[in-house]
This record gives C-alpha cells, structure tokens and sequence, in this order.
C-alpha cells in the first residue's frame, strides 16, 4: 500500500519543454513534487535511482519511443516500475494498444491534447489506492491486477469477432444468424467491461445492444445506415477502452450504471 | 462468523473470474463455479449452497430453466437465488422477480460491492448463521 503521508512524485519523459512548463504547474499545485526529463536514456537513469508514485512517458521520444523505453525499464533487473501513464497524440490500434497494456504495464493512456490539470487528475486516479485499501489485502490487489490483464486480452479477442461478424454483415445484411453472435458477443461485453473498471464500454455495449435486439425483434435485414451505426458504436467502444475513466458527457439517465470504479483505478 | 457457501453458475470466464475473487477475497465467502446449468442443478444439491448468483443468458439452459428446475428439487427449491444480468430492457427485472428469485444483480457489478449486494439480498449480515429466507421481504436493491 502507498504511504499517503509520503509526497508523491511523477516523472514524466517528454521532449517538449512546453509540455513540461505546464504540467509542472499543475502537478506542483495538486501537491506533487515534478521530476522533468527530455529522453529516455535519462528517464532509465532516473527510474534506476529513485521511487516515483507514477511516470508519464511521451510515446515519441529523441532517443527511442515510449514503448521501447516501458520495455527497456521492464528489462532492468529488480526495476520496480510506478504505475504508467502513456501519452500520445495518436489513438492506438488494438494491437498497440494490447502490447501497451498487457505487455507493457501501462495503466493508462492519455491522448494529447489534453489539460494539464486533467492529466493530473487521471494520473491521481492511476495512482490512488484509499477505496481499495480499505478492504483489500496487498495479495488481493495483485490478483485482481492479474485479472484485468487476462481481461484486456479477452476484450481483443472479442473485438477481432466483432470485427468479422460487421464484415459479415455487410456482405449478407440479412445474416441473422451472425446478427444473433455479435448481440452475444456485445452482451458479454456489456455485462463485464464495467467490473473490470470499463464502465463507459459497457454503457456503449448496452446501448449497441438494445439496437441489435431491436433489429433481432424486428425480423428485418440489417439496413446500411444500422450497419454505419454498429461500426460508430464499434468505434466508441475501442476507444472508451482507452480512456476508461473520462468521466466528460456522460447520460444522466446511464449514470446510475457508472458503478464506483475504486478498485480497478489503481492499476 | 460462519462462512457462507455461494454457488457461482455463469457461462462467462471473465464473469466467474472477478465474481470469483469478490466473494473470496472482499466477502470472504467460500465460492463454487460452474460454467452451466446442467452442472448448476448438480452442484447445489450436493454442496447446499447458502445462496446462487445465476446468471440470465447462458447457451443450451438459460437462468429461468435453471431456477425452475432448482424450485421443482425438493433439495434445491429452498436455496434462494439471485439473478446477475446485463439488463437491456427496464421491466426485466420485475419479471425476474416473479419467476421466484430472491433478487437481481445488474451486471456489470462493482468487485468492491458485490459482496455486500450479496448480502444485503439475503440480508446476511442479520441472520448470520441461519440460512437466508427464500421469502423473506426485505429490499433487493
């Protein structure tokens, strides 16, 4: 468990003194102490001599990319790296995005622009372990990272069925056999995303869902403007799955189903 | 405190897994899983669970014949039942209801509460060595 008496610290490796100025503000104001550097070599330095409660690492760098620098910090022998926060101006495909979580660590990925206090805040939830900490036990924490990590991969694998069955559907529109798989596949991920700490990709799977029933009830082919829908709702979800927590134009009326996601935030 | 004995029945591995590791870990309940009906129906006549958290939509049996073959067993008809569901629809939940269960679980659920839901439906914390009352009318909130 972290000591909250202790002063927490974030390194962030970014090449753009900008970046630096305005982060170090925010985090300054929020309580942090800010360790700044422009490259990698310098972050392995760093992160080789001294705990930091979370690093931010830029997915572009001078001397190597964020993720050759999460693979390289992975290498160092008895290197225990801080929760990762990757940032990046581009959104990531899904193989990215699975090496960056499974393989890599990476907690969260934020994408640019973004406010610097908005950054701080989602690398606060990153780090926060006060909701867990009540009733979880160090072991407990460790199992349910585990799980998550098995639960990344199982949400590619659906992804890559979704992805077939659209394309499915957009050759044999009245294909309600394929129709039925993905309503199961988006049910699936409806009923579990949201306990995993994906609440956003539940609500967009349960409202994907009620869509495909309704066609289902309907006993109607899938029509062109349904089937542009589906692959919309398709693209929301992978990218609610990047950004979990973003809690900006939420429904009132799904609000109640965004449960506390204490748990999961500290991964 | 007596342990109490949940059986998990949920075709869903990423279900089963996190359910599995709440119970365990936050609520501190000795858990079974099964992945399906057939070995649902089984596994609670054998081991007399304090309470089933069933899951709705499940390939060849589905949460409502499971329940009606649990209330037809004399060994069974007495274990309440909970359902877990992604709801799509808001009446669903009263229908549920009227097929006997004891309460409804929204999926997805909260791994920090869904110890307490569990709890709080069969109102455990109260009769903590007794068996929860199937008929009982307290709130499944």
């Amino acid at each position: 468990m972290n000591d909250f008496t202790k002063k927490l610290s974030v390194l962030v490796v970014d090449d753009d003194n900008a970046i630096h100025s305005a982060l170090r503000f925010s985090f300054n104001e929020a309580g942090w102490d800010y360790v700044g550097v422009l490259a990698g070599t310098e972050a392995l330095s760093l992160l080789r001599e001294r705990a930091f409660s979370a690093v931010i690492i830029d997915g572009i760098l001078p001397d190597m990319t964020g993720v050759e620098l999460c693979r390289a910090a992975r290498a160092v022998p008895g290197l225990v790296m801080p929760p990762i926060a990757f940032l990046s101006a581009f959104f990531k495909d899904t193989s990215t995005l699975r090496e960056l979580f499974v393989d890599m660590g990476v907690g969260i990925v934020l994408h640019k622009p973004r406010q610097p206090r908005e950054i701080v805040r989602r690398v606060c939830e990153l780090v926060k372990t006060d909701c867990s900490s009540s009733v979880l036990t160090p072991e407990s924490m460790a199992e349910f990272a585990e799980i998550r990590a098995l639960y990344i991969e199982s949400f590619f694998e659906n992804a890559r069925a979704i992805e077939s069955l659209l394309e499915g559907l957009e050759s044999n529109p009245g294909d309600s056999i394929s129709l039925l798989s993905l309503r199961n596949i988006v049910h699936k991920i409806n009923g579990s995303a949201g306990s995993y700490g994906f609440a956003r990709v539940s609500l967009g799977a349960a409202r994907w869902e009620r869509e495909i029933l309704d066609i289902l009830d309907s006993g109607l082919a899938v029509s062109a403007d349904a089937l542009r829908g589906f692959c919309q709702r398709f693209e929301n979800i992978k990218v609610d799955f990047q950004s979990p927590r973003h809690s900006d134009n939420d429904d009132p009326d799904e609000e109640p189903r965004l449960m506390s996601q204490g748990l999961f935030a500290s991964f | 405190m007596q342990v109490k004995k949940v059986l998990l029945i949920d075709d869903e591995k990423d279900i089963r897994t996190v359910a599995d590791i709440s119970l365990r870990r936050i609520g501190n309940f000795d858990v079974t899983l099964v992945e399906n009906g057939k070995e649902g129906l089984s596994a609670a006549a054998a081991i007399r669970p304090d309470v089933i958290l069933l899951d709705m939509m499940m390939p060849e049996m589905d949460g409502i014949t499971v329940l009606k073959k649990l209330k037809e067993n004399p060994e069974t008809r007495d274990i309440p039942v909970i359902f877990m569901t992604a709801r799509v629809r808001d009446k669903e939940k009263t229908e549920y209801e009227a097929h006997g269960a004891k309460g409804v679980i929204d999926k997805p659920f909260d791994p920090l509460s869904l110890a307490g839901q569990v709890r709080k439906i069969c109102d455990f914390e109260q009769k903590d060595a007794a068996p929860c009352r199937p008929d009982s009318d307290d709130s499944n909130d």
